[in-house]
């Protein structure tokens, strides 16, 4: 009893840490930015939740969710409201990470002003910046140096934060709603000269029609510059229904507002006054009569996109396999007992929670679980989590679990990697715009990752165990050995099952069944791979010290395969070129090989330990 | 069995069926999807694939030679061939225990042996259309070939010369269909033509006497292996009439139109141009149509409205050609694979594989084979037999 008191107090402190550690501090504020982040924008292609937008652009400029300066902390959509309500506040925030000492220099960043400088800083220097940029955008990708792909990241970076306050205002008005309203009237007292403006009756000189092209002008370059499409036509029921605020602006007062742009106009003008009432009415305004004509979108989806922002649950899930991991390497020496069946519990939890999230990234997406690197990695995670809560039954002490989690949370670091690259629900090019083909291809080709790493980190397991556990443990080892040859044959039967799907749907899309495409190969390097440990196996080439030699190298095929080829950056399946992954990626390679370096060298040791 | 001459076939028939066997063929068959993999950034995918796994041996210029310096793809593939043909034959048993392996490594015969056929007899090409615009032939933008058009009274015919036979000095190419004689007087892999007063210092003599070539310098360039990137090859040739000299001519893969000449009061166009693969239909461009998600450049459909008239069948009928949806004629298929001219120029791959439906059947068994002995095998060892 005592026992199971303790088992609680533990799950509910790690559930509750993991909650707790993930939850983003709800904004402190008068403003009803809750509200104001589940509006919906067009972003990328589709329609999403602001939140999403802000979240996906505070990723994108500093690497995180929130914004996270040296004395406070704010959530994105309080960055995002900041931008609109104190231009110069939010611009003077240190959020640009620079670190390339030459990059540094040459924008004259000084060692005392730390990794990160702040936007008016960059802006200062916006001339040399965009003429360098200009001069390596040029290059092929590959021919870019360090400086130069460094300073096109900043630029990015730097353009992302000013299209992301086009989509509210134009960066002169200082106050929107009387400058509008002026834009309004000027267009009004000047329609018959505005109708002229293409015949000979145009006069160029008249003041009034020259004030009035510079606010056309003024708001057109807003529209183009918009990160956000904030404003939608009523009277339109598909995605063609939203545009800027500015080309929402020049459409209104050309036509006397058939768009209602005066709404979004007097939103941000009230945020701009930090006028609440007024904010806060209009803002639930938008959002009601929104819901009630959705163009593109559906509001349920939106609504579960939203929750699932605040929820987090792939970060819960992260922080309890962590805790797992942890729980069972000390139940190897404390009440193992008490510390593994806290695990089981945690992992089981863990997993549940991973799972309701792929569910609502599923519902959100409208696809299956795996569309890019990122939701692949989430998926290995989740198989990996699975596999390991499985074969605990037949490994005992805790391994399984230790092997899920130590796999959960790794792949689960790697997809938020991967998430600050951009949308991680965006939509799909039209080549691989098919729910047939992710299901079953891309989900198979995946699970046979999950049975790889399984089967590589089984390897580990089995070759550790048999070198360095106090007293041999005989039976356990030959049951990880098994485990190994189990995974090695199943990775076999996914990955050629999966790499055959592929196949076909090349033969169907490309006309060609097989093209030795980077990604092809990969598969197929796999494929070859497992089917030479079992090969090996058979002629008595190896035994179980090598298979599980063999299997740890499989690692570093099976990353190859899922994010090198990628690296190369050629052909048709490269659809995501990272560059710090590279590095990552050889890490890992490392590490794998110092394993199987330590391995060999202790051969006799762990052979005799009974990994023979 | 103390016969050497029997014994030793016998010998290296079990080492060629033995797993050890196997082992060491996919290793290296491993090592070669590597280096193609690897050699593609530098060469692009199709000098790689054709240098690696389309050739019996891999070679390589070495202190000037060129060297078969491994065994490449088709080799190593016949040799699994064999090895899994002696191993069903001799080592795997036909009984329903190992009905699973035994289908598996039948399977396997079947892809090595489809794989092969289809590096063998596959072709690609690219049909290049702009909206109006109508051919029957695609063309292979990395192979090159010098064609004679030979105007006779039943129609236009062609004689063809595919590289790099026309890219080797002094060699004379002749065809009983032409009453003329072409010999190579100088080759070049790549060139380009002078753009501007500096190139023109490093321009090749003119070595034209007759036609467009007189007018025109050229340049050699380092040929380049990229997918993206175009090499264009020419060469001045001279044609020979009964061992007279006729005139020298330049033919270049840029000089699109040919040269037109005059033998004997017939009249041949000789071109240097990229191969042609000549479709049993007429092709036209009717419609391009290609829509990106709102606000971005991410392409979410592209698709070619195609008028295709079959000549020998009077077929003629329109067919909508999109991603996922390629069209299937003939043994051929055509499917959407680029764009260009800001969206009035479609881009079609032409793929004619004969042996397209070898991999679906034997996937199919090895799949099923696969599934069937892992169940087995491993129910037996949960089950403690094992």
């Amino acid at each position: 009893m005592k026992q199971w008191i303790a088992v609680g107090g533990i799950v509910a402190a790690v559930v509750g840490v993991s909650i707790w550690g993930t939850l983003t501090l709800s904004p402190k504020n008068d403003l009803d930015l809750c509200k104001w982040g589940q509006l919906p924008v067009m972003a990328g292609g589709r329609v999403m939740p602001l939140d999403a937008a802000a979240r996906q652009s505070a990723l994108f400029i500093t690497g995180k969710q929130y914004i996270a300066t040296d004395g406070q902390r704010m959530s994105a959509i309080q960055w995002m409201a900041l931008s609109i309500e104190k231009p110069q506040v939010a611009d003077s925030l240190p959020l640009f990470t620079v670190t390339h000492d030459e990059l540094r220099s040459f924008l004259g960043i000084t060692d005392t002003m730390g990794k990160r400088v702040s936007f008016s800083f960059l802006a200062s220097r916006w001339g040399v910046i965009s003429q360098q940029a200009f001069t390596a955008s040029d290059l092929p990708e590959d021919q870019r140096n360090a400086f130069q792909r460094n300073l096109l990241q900043v630029r990015d970076q730097m353009w992302r934060y000013i299209q992301l306050k086009n989509s509210f205002y134009a960066e002169s008005v200082a106050d929107i709603s009387t400058d509008y309203a002026f834009f309004m009237k000027l267009i009004d007292n000047n329609r018959d000269k505005f109708r002229a403006l293409d015949s000979a009756e145009f006069n160029g000189e008249d003041p009034e029609v020259m004030s009035l092209m510079m606010y056309i002008q003024k708001y057109q370059s807003m529209g183009q510059i918009s990160y956000l499409w904030i404003v939608k036509d009523p009277k339109m029921t598909d995605s063609r229904a939203w545009m800027s605020m500015g080309q929402g602006i020049l459409f209104d007062t050309m036509r006397r507002g058939s768009i209602g742009v005066a709404r979004y106009v007097d939103t941000t003008d009230a945020l701009r006054k930090h006028d609440t009432k007024r904010f806060n009415t209009g803002v639930s305004a938008l959002l009601a009569d929104a819901h009630a004509h959705p163009a593109g979108y559906s509001p349920f989806r939106l609504k579960a996109e939203y929750t699932f922002l605040q929820v987090q649950p792939y970060m819960s899930a992260m922080v309890i396999y962590l805790a797992v991991c942890a729980l069972v390497v000390a139940g190897w020496w404390l009440w193992p007992l008490m510390l593994h069946r806290s695990a089981a519990i945690l992992l089981s939890i863990g997993f549940g929670i991973h799972t309701l999230g792929m569910l609502a990234s599923m519902l959100i997406h409208g696809r299956p679980p795996v569309t890019n690197l990122y939701s692949s990695a989430v998926y290995v995670g989740w198989i990996a989590v699975l596999g390991g809560l499985w074969m605990n039954r037949k490994l005992g002490r805790g391994v399984g679990y230790l092997i899920g989690g130590a796999i959960g949370f790794t792949t689960l670091i790697i997809a938020h990697q991967l998430s600050i690259s951009g949308d991680t629900l965006g939509v799909m090019q039209a080549v691989l715009d098919s729910n047939f083909w992710l299901a079953t291809h891309v989900v198979t080709i995946t699970t046979g990752y999950s049975a790889s790493f399984l089967a590589g980190v089984l390897g580990i397991f089995a070759l550790m165990w048999a070198l360095f556990a106090p007293k041999s443990d005989n039976a356990l080892i030959k049951k990880l050995s098994d485990a190994t040859y189990f995974m090695v044959a199943l990775t076999v039967v996914l990955s050629f099952i999966g790499t055959v799907l592929g196949g076909i749907w090349a033969d169907q899309s490309w006309g060609r069944f097989w093209g030795w495409d980077p990604k092809e190969n990969g598969a197929l390097l796999i494929v070859l791979w497992s089917l030479i440990v079992l090969h090996a196996r058979k002629a008595g080439i190896v035994g179980r010290f090598g298979v599980a030699t063999l299997a740890v190298l499989g690692n570093i095929v099976t990353a190859f395969s899922w994010f090198g080829v990628n690296m190369l950056g050629i052909g048709l399946h490269a659809y995501g070129f990272m560059e710090k992954g590279v590095v990552w990626l050889c890490v890992f390679g490392a590490v794998n090989l110092a394993i199987v370096g330590v391995a060999l060298i202790k051969r006799r040791k762990i052979i005799e330990s009974g990994l023979s | 069995m103390s016969n050497p001459l029997i014994s030793l076939p016998q010998k290296w028939a079990k080492t060629l069926a033995s797993p050890a066997m196997s082992v060491y063929i996919l290793s290296y068959l491993f090592f070669l999807v590597i280096l193609t993999t690897v050699l593609q950034v530098y060469w692009g995918i199709f000098v790689a694939k054709k240098m690696v796994m389309d050739a019996w041996w891999i070679w390589m210029p070495i202190q000037g030679h060129v060297l078969p310096l491994l065994p490449g793809g088709w080799l190593v593939g016949t040799l699994l061939l064999v090895s899994l043909s002696m191993a069903l034959l001799t080592r795997i048993p036909f009984t329903v225990a190992k009905m699973g392996l035994w289908i598996v490594h039948f399977g396997g015969i079947l892809l090595v042996l489809g794989a092969g056929l289809s590096s063998g007899l596959g072709q690609e090409a690219q049909l290049v259309l702009e909206e109006g615009q109508s051919k029957n032939y695609a063309q292979m933008a990395h192979v090159t070939e010098l064609a004679v058009q030979v105007s006779t009274p039943k129609g236009v015919k062609e004689v063809m010369f595919t590289e790099p036979l026309f890219l080797k000095d002094n060699t004379i190419l002749k065809q009983p269909e032409l009453p003329f004689e072409i010999k190579v007087i100088k080759s070049y892999s790549n060139s380009k033509m002078i753009a501007s007063e500096a190139e023109k210092r490093a321009a090749e003599p003119n070595l034209a006497t007759a036609g467009m070539g007189t007018g025109v310098m050229i340049i050699s360039q380092k040929p380049v292996n990229r997918d993206d990137y175009r090499n264009d090859p020419a060469a001045y040739v001279e044609l020979l009439v009964e061992g007279q000299p006729m005139g020298r001519y330049l033919l270049a893969n840029f000089i699109e139109s040919g040269q037109m000449v005059t033998i004997k009061d017939s009249v041949y166009i000789l071109a240097i141009r990229p191969k042609r693969l000549y479709l049993p239909i007429d092709v036209a461009l009717a419609d391009f149509e290609h829509k990106q998600y709102p606000g971005t450049t991410i392409p979410s459909w592209f698709s070619s409205k195609v008028m295709i008239f079959n000549p020998t069948t009077n077929e003629k009928r329109e067919v909508t050609i999109s991603m996922n949806h390629p069209l299937r004629y003939d043994g051929k298929t055509f499917y959407q694979a680029s764009f260009g001219k800001n969206d009035t120029q479609s881009i079609l791959q032409v793929v004619d594989n004969p042996t397209w439906l070898m991999p679906y059947f034997s996937c199919a068994l090895i799949g099923l084979g696969l599934i069937l002995h892992f169940f087995m095998a491993f129910n037996r060892a949960g089950r403690g037999d094992n």
